[in-house]
């Protein structure tokens, strides 16, 4: 069963992120005073309480920090889950956060600590388009 | 060692009827409960003057009207026979019940009131619980949940993923303390699961909900309330009950970076966790070392073996092991855990179940399920990583 379609309602802070996913970027917010990238998009950084900030493109490289599959209704006495969702930790900074999807059961390359990278997939006929995540390493799709 | 330790106490506490299904309002439900909690504590509903609570309701999307969704403070302000003009009252939203039961705690110590009456009233709706209806979705939940990450269950899942991937711990080790609990509801009548037993078999065959959880590391919801009445240790000592002596209460209050919400990352449930165990054993004047029972909320059974870590029982990484061999049971453990079978198996009261079997224990009222010898207990709710709160009682 293909997961039911939920799009995103941005404002003010989060339109930055789409804007970028449907330009083919991943936009992380960060801090012009200190540095620190905030995820989600905060209105002063949770780092220096500076208002300086500004989404940035990043390279949208990290690791699989966790993972688990889509819920199979509790009390339902199991079923096939829809997918796996993955826990992303991207690159420039730890504990920013970000999650994928991947087909179910998960290809052999999702695993905790294995590095991927970002591509950009339509969020069904929504018009959003969501940064989703492929395994980077060498010699592997 | 704080100055309020041993300065009040519960003298007394009641529960409604609980059930898996919606078929009695909750508005009646609380009354119940209020007014066994007042009963028990051996005093008139006039002689309240204090309230608390936290109406919050655990799902998504959550309605809330007043009666019938939650049970705020002007619901039971308005339908039982309290003090003619009660004098205090508070309704918190975050830190859970015992976040509450902390309130109270002050209020009395502040000499505003003099019995206070806390409850935690929990809706079972009808359907799936939690279910998502949108189609559109704002917030933090914006970046979770259009990729199909909608379910609290999921969130708690990537949590004890990492957990296990750290500490090389196998999910069948979670048998241990799954079935320690459902021990423990079989011998306390108000379980959901009183009489329905769970072998380690019928744990490694549960359904996989959100891997590596399974359906019996969820706790199961229900509808009821649960209330219990607090006052001053000299009113306590001169009342009809045995108290349960405050010693201390906390909240996790540590400075959390920004991090996407809907998340719960294993990242920091030791620096979190320990914000409110550290507090708690400080303010109580002793240590984990010290404590007979420890009742360790279990909305999913991994938050248990968190709160072992962080409180200090055992060592970091070192729960899935600790559990293990009769380490927590009733009848000889080193320390017994969730001695009235958790939210696993008695039902999610959000925490007031492990807050109120921790009273029992140490007025030795905990009948079939009594730990010899109990003198000192704690009972936290919430997860380390999230919101919590907790309490140190002692005889």
């Amino acid at each position: 069963m293909a997961p039911r379609i939920i799009r995103p309602l941005p404002d003010q802070l989060t339109s930055p992120f789409w804007e970028g996913a449907r330009n083919g970027k991943l936009l992380i917010q960060q801090c012009r005073d200190c540095g620190h990238y905030n995820h989600p998009p905060q209105v002063v950084c949770g780092w220096c309480a500076s208002a300086a900030l500004e989404p940035k493109p990043v390279p949208g490289t990290g690791v699989i920090h966790s993972w688990t599959t889509a819920m199979v209704r509790p009390g339902s006495g199991g079923g096939t889950p829809s997918h796996v969702n993955i826990v992303v930790e991207l690159g420039v900074q730890p504990g920013v956060f970000v999650v994928g999807t991947v087909p179910f059961p998960a290809p052999s390359w999702a695993v905790i600590g294995a590095p991927v990278t970002v591509s950009f997939e339509p969020l069904g006929d929504t018009g959003y388009v969501l940064p989703q995540f492929a395994h980077a390493g060498p010699g592997e799709a | 060692m704080w100055e309020g330790s041993r300065k009040t106490a519960i003298i007394g506490w009641g529960f409604s009827d609980i059930t898996r299904d919606s078929s009695r309002p909750l508005g009646q439900l609380a009354v119940d409960a209020c007014s066994a909690a007042i009963e028990h504590a051996g005093i008139s509903a006039d002689q309240i003057d204090g309230l608390a609570t936290y109406p919050d309701q655990p799902f998504h999307g959550a309605p809330s009207q007043d009666g019938i969704d939650l049970i705020a403070a002007d619901y039971v302000l308005d339908h039982l026979n309290l003090a003619p003009d009660i004098s205090w009252y508070a309704q918190i939203s975050t830190g859970m019940i015992a976040s509450a039961i902390g309130e109270a705690v002050n209020a009395l110590l502040a000499g505003v009131c003099d019995y206070a009456l806390v409850w935690r009233a929990m809706r079972k709706p009808e359907g799936q619980y939690g279910g998502w209806q949108e189609d559109a979705i704002g917030g933090d939940e914006q970046f979770t949940a259009p990729w199909g990450f909608t379910s609290i269950i999921q969130t708690h899942a990537v949590a004890y993923q990492r957990y296990l991937h750290r500490t090389g711990a196998k999910r069948e080790a979670m048998a241990a303390l799954v079935t320690n609990s459902r021990r423990n509801a079989n011998l306390n009548p108000n379980a959901i699961f009183r009489d329905r037993t769970m072998t380690v078999d019928d744990y490694l065959a549960a359904p996989i909900v959100a891997d590596p959880l399974c359906l019996f590391d969820c706790d199961v919801p229900v509808q009821g309330c649960a209330a219990l009445v607090i006052t001053t240790a000299d009113r306590a000592r001169d009342s009809a009950s045995r108290p349960a002596y405050i010693l201390s209460w906390a909240q996790q209050t540590a400075h959390r970076r920004p991090t996407l919400y809907p998340l719960y990352t294993l990242q920091d449930h030791m620096a979190l966790g320990g914000s409110t165990a550290g507090k708690l054993w400080s303010r109580a004047g002793l240590g984990p070392g010290d404590v007979n029972v420890a009742e360790l909320y279990d909305g999913f059974s991994p938050s248990t073996y968190y709160w072992l870590e962080a409180a200090g029982f055992c060592g970091a990484g070192e729960a899935h092991e600790f559990v293990q061999d009769g380490r927590i049971a009733v009848a000889g453990g080193q320390l017994p855990v969730n001695t009235f079978g958790g939210s696993l198996s008695e039902g999610r009261l959000h925490g007031m179940g492990h807050v109120i079997e921790a009273a029992r224990q140490v007025t030795g009222q905990a009948d079939k399920r009594q730990v010899a010898g109990a003198e000192i207990a704690v009972a936290i709710d919430g997860s380390p990583m999230l919101r919590n709160a907790g309490i140190v009682l002692g005889k």
